[in-house]
């Protein structure tokens, strides 16, 4: 009696012991949190941006190919974010079952509404996204989408534990859910009015009713000149803009410079997971923007 | 009201039902017992009484539950078309959010406007165009020594790139351009070589991190004589690279490289090519009386396999700490032929971002380089036989730059150069060549350059050189002062593959 158990059980042990977790490989630390949310552990996450830099210019590294060589699965935010070294890695990877168009190939862009897409599209207009504004990771209710994606994609890779990724789906979305009520009390009622450094907080202002009034680059990745400066100075006064967006990985000199001029106050905030110490996952990510903004 | 949320004020009429039907009833039953006694002459007119209420009590619950299925459609309307979104609220997100209870005219809908925008994107055209993109780089140079002013449109290269089918990609690199020569006067319009500078065919599904490539390429040989002139760190050479290769790592043939899944970076590329160099190898020119170039080497009116050339790679990168890359790399190549010609080389180069939130990087990076060359001398080389002979050439660089920001990148680089080659002489004065001179020069090139990138895709650069020569360079003179303005522009997404 006790050997058909003991037998069930070593075998059962010898099953268990040669499910691996799925390898996933993911752009920036926001998609690489939710990852982990939604995989747990039957997933092994790593990411390619740290979080500190600005998400444009993230430096390619050797570990970065051996990742990707061995994925299961690449999830990026898509939307040319990531135009700069993605493609490039993902290439010298020559692993087939990661590339564009396969399974392992997550582009979480596919799943939301973007905006800011470009009416006319020319180089003359500075670094324009030529598909729409990328940085969605900044709108919690788009992420959300975006977790969704992943159980999906991670379920149809790893079909023995579909209903865990689909369950731990549903819970961080339940979680977010729970903290946007509280996020948007938060910033309810206030009438915020800001300018950025970088075009990249336009769903972060359409999802919590914040007013986007400009950037402090006329156009993406473009330095601004005397001229653009004060006419963005007269604007922001016109229209009693009192608070300066400064994305972490941007020089102090010119929001301060404006800030003298203004009267409006600068904060220095992350655009990732990771940018700050507090950034530590997406929710306190979140939390870090919206106390930004709220305390003012 | 939020139209957001189901609406709460659902018709009362069905618990009212069971209570009407009763009353209905109590007040027949009521009735009809109160016809009962009297007199029997009365039982008639009141059966028929009942009967008529019983009908009409009939017709009533029809009535009420016809009612009733109208309230219940109502109510599902109402309910489809103010459904709590299933994903997110807002109404800018997008395509998956209508999926909470709807109507099948909500879904119907949904799915019209789908299908009209998949037609939108299915009917534009050149869908499968290649993808295009070009690069210009024109450089004003001057020479000291020579006191000549140049504008030189060295490159005009456009890059057209696609992948095929699921098995292979395919690139073509076409170039129009002029040597760079700043001693020498070039004629803009009449000094333009136009051609194919690449050609390649590579796989793109094979197994176990492996691709081969088949045209003209640049071969994946060394590390600085397979970019892109246009793309290198500095405006010129280095002169050691242009020696000991013959200019770019330009070759025909085939070529494999391999990504070993042992959880390091190694790439390991071998080829076999007709020859590496887009220019051919320096250790064979033999410059001619009359002022023109020939080969010190007899060659060959065919290519047997022997004369082949194979060659090697083995490249490899080291993360030192966050930030800090260390790329190495070691080169061999061989061919055996009349004319034999070995290359060995060995590169190194370190990449370190200070600060991942800031933009700044240091480089500092290197190669040695050797060639040799051995066989028979050509007739013009030597006079009265083929005797066999040996010509070797070796050299190096080393460069460091350090990019402020976005825009602002100074640098500097050394470079020593020792190449041997030939030269005609005619001894007896008599306006014939009549001896050979195997010639041995130690130039040593020191640069400094300053690079401005207006954007990723625009970039001017300032060079100084100071060339030093034991042998004279030209116009009497063993050095020379250079200066170079070089503004080099990308338009599209002008990418070379990645090639460590």
């Amino acid at each position: 009696m006790k050997k058909p158990i003991l037998l069930a059980a070593l075998l059962h042990l010898a099953i268990g012991a040669n499910a691996a977790p799925l390898k996933v490989v993911a752009t920036i630390p926001d998609l690489g949190d939710l990852a982990r949310k939604v995989g747990g552990s039957n997933v092994e996450v790593s990411t390619m941006a740290s979080g500190l830099e600005d998400p444009h210019n993230v430096l390619m590294k050797p570990s970065m190919i051996t990742r990707l060589q061995q994925a299961d699965l690449f999830i990026v935010m898509g939307l040319d974010l990531e135009h700069s070294y993605a493609p490039a890695l993902l290439n010298e990877s020559r692993n087939q079952k990661i590339q564009l168009g396969k399974a392992g190939y997550l582009d979480c862009s596919k799943g939301i509404s973007v905006r800011d897409v470009p009416k006319s599209l020319d180089r003359s207009e500075g670094d324009v996204h030529p598909v729409g504004n990328p940085h969605y990771n900044l709108d919690p209710g788009r992420m959300k989408i975006a977790v969704g994606e992943i159980a999906d994609r991670m379920a149809q890779l790893d079909p023995a534990n579909a209903a865990s990724y689909k369950a731990n789906g549903r819970s961080f979305a339940a979680q977010l859910d729970a903290k946007m009520a509280g996020w948007k009390s938060r910033l309810a009622g206030k009438n915020i009015k800001f300018i950025s450094y970088h075009p990249d907080f336009q769903y972060f202002a359409e999802r919590f009713g914040l007013q986007f009034v400009g950037t402090i680059q006329p156009k993406p990745g473009v330095e601004p000149g005397p001229r653009y400066l004060d006419e963005l100075m007269a604007r922001m006064k016109q229209e009693g803009v009192k608070l300066i967006v400064k994305e972490s990985f941007y020089s102090d000199r010119l929001p301060n410079q404006i800030a003298k001029a203004t009267g409006a106050k600068v904060v220095s905030v992350p655009v990732m997971v990771h940018g700050t110490k507090a950034a530590s996952d997406y929710i306190s990510f979140i939390d870090t923007l919206v106390n930004a903004f709220a305390g003012m | 009201m939020n139209l957001y949320q189901p609406s709460t004020q659902k018709l009362s009429v069905k618990k009212h039902i069971p209570i009407l039907a009763l009353t209905i009833g109590l007040c027949a039953g009521s009735a009809s017992a109160q016809n009962e006694s009297p007199a029997k002459e009365n039982n008639a007119g009141s059966n028929e009484k009942i009967e008529e209420l019983t009908r009409q009590v009939q017709q009533l619950t029809e009535s009420v539950k016809t009612l009733q299925d109208k309230v219940r459609r109502q109510q599902q309307l109402w309910e489809g078309f103010h459904a709590p979104l299933a994903v997110a609220e807002g109404p800018s997100d997008g395509k998956s959010v209508v999926t909470g209870a709807g109507t099948s005219t909500m879904r119907e809908l949904q799915q019209e406007v789908e299908e009209l925008k998949s037609a939108q994107r299915q009917h534009r055209t050149g869908m499968f165009n290649p993808d295009i993109s070009a690069a210009v780089d024109f450089i004003t140079s001057y020479s000291r020594a020579a006191r000549n002013v140049n504008f030189t449109m060295r490159d005009v290269e456009f890059l057209v790139q696609s992948n095929i089918d699921t098995f292979a990609r395919a690139y073509i690199v076409l170039n129009a351009g002029t040597e760079l020569d700043p001693m020498s006067k070039t004629d803009v319009f009449g000094d333009v070589s136009f051609g194919v500078e690449e050609a390649a065919i590579a796989t793109t599904s094979l197994p176990y991190g492996l691709v081969l490539k088949g045209g003209e390429f640049f071969a994946d040989f060394t590390r600085m004589a397979k970019v892109h002139p246009h793309d290198r760190p500095f405006v010129d050479g280095p002169s050691s690279v242009d020696t000991v290769i013959g200019g770019e790592a330009k070759a025909r043939g085939l070529e494999l490289s391999w990504l070993p899944p042992v959880g390091h970076y190694f790439r390991l590329t071998g080829g076999v090519v007709d020859n590496i160099g887009a220019e051919g190898p320096f250790t064979g020119k033999l410059s001619l009386l009359n002022g023109d170039e020939g080969s010190a080497f007899a060659d060959r009116l065919n290519r047997p396999f022997k004369s082949l050339m194979l060659y090697g790679r083995g490249a490899t990168l080291f993360e030192l700490g966050r930030g800090a890359v260390l790329h190495l790399g070691a080169d061999y190549a061989q061919s055996s032929q009349r004319t034999k010609r070995q290359i060995a080389s060995g590169d190194v180069k370190l990449e370190w971002q200070p600060d991942p939130a800031k933009y700044d990087m240091f480089e500092v990076g290197g190669e040695v380089l050797w060639t040799r060359e051995s066989g028979r001398l050509s007739d013009d080389a030597f006079f009265g036989g083929n005797p066999f002979a040996t010509s070797k050439a070796s050299g190096g660089y080393a460069y460091a730059q350090y990019r402020f920001g976005k825009q602002w990148e100074p640098g500097i680089r050394i470079d020593y150069t020792h190449p041997q080659s030939f030269e005609q002489l005619d001894l007896d004065g008599d306006g014939t060549a009549d001896a050979l001179h195997r010639r041995t020069d130690k130039i040593w090139t020191y640069s400094a350059y300053l690079n401005f990138w207006a954007s990723e895709l625009n970039r001017l650069r300032l060079q100084v050189n100071y060339v030093d020569s034991d042998h004279e360079l030209g116009f009497g003179r063993k050095n020379d002062w250079q200066i170079f303005l070089q503004w080099t522009a990308i338009m599209g997404a002008h990418k070379h593959e990645f090639m460590p």
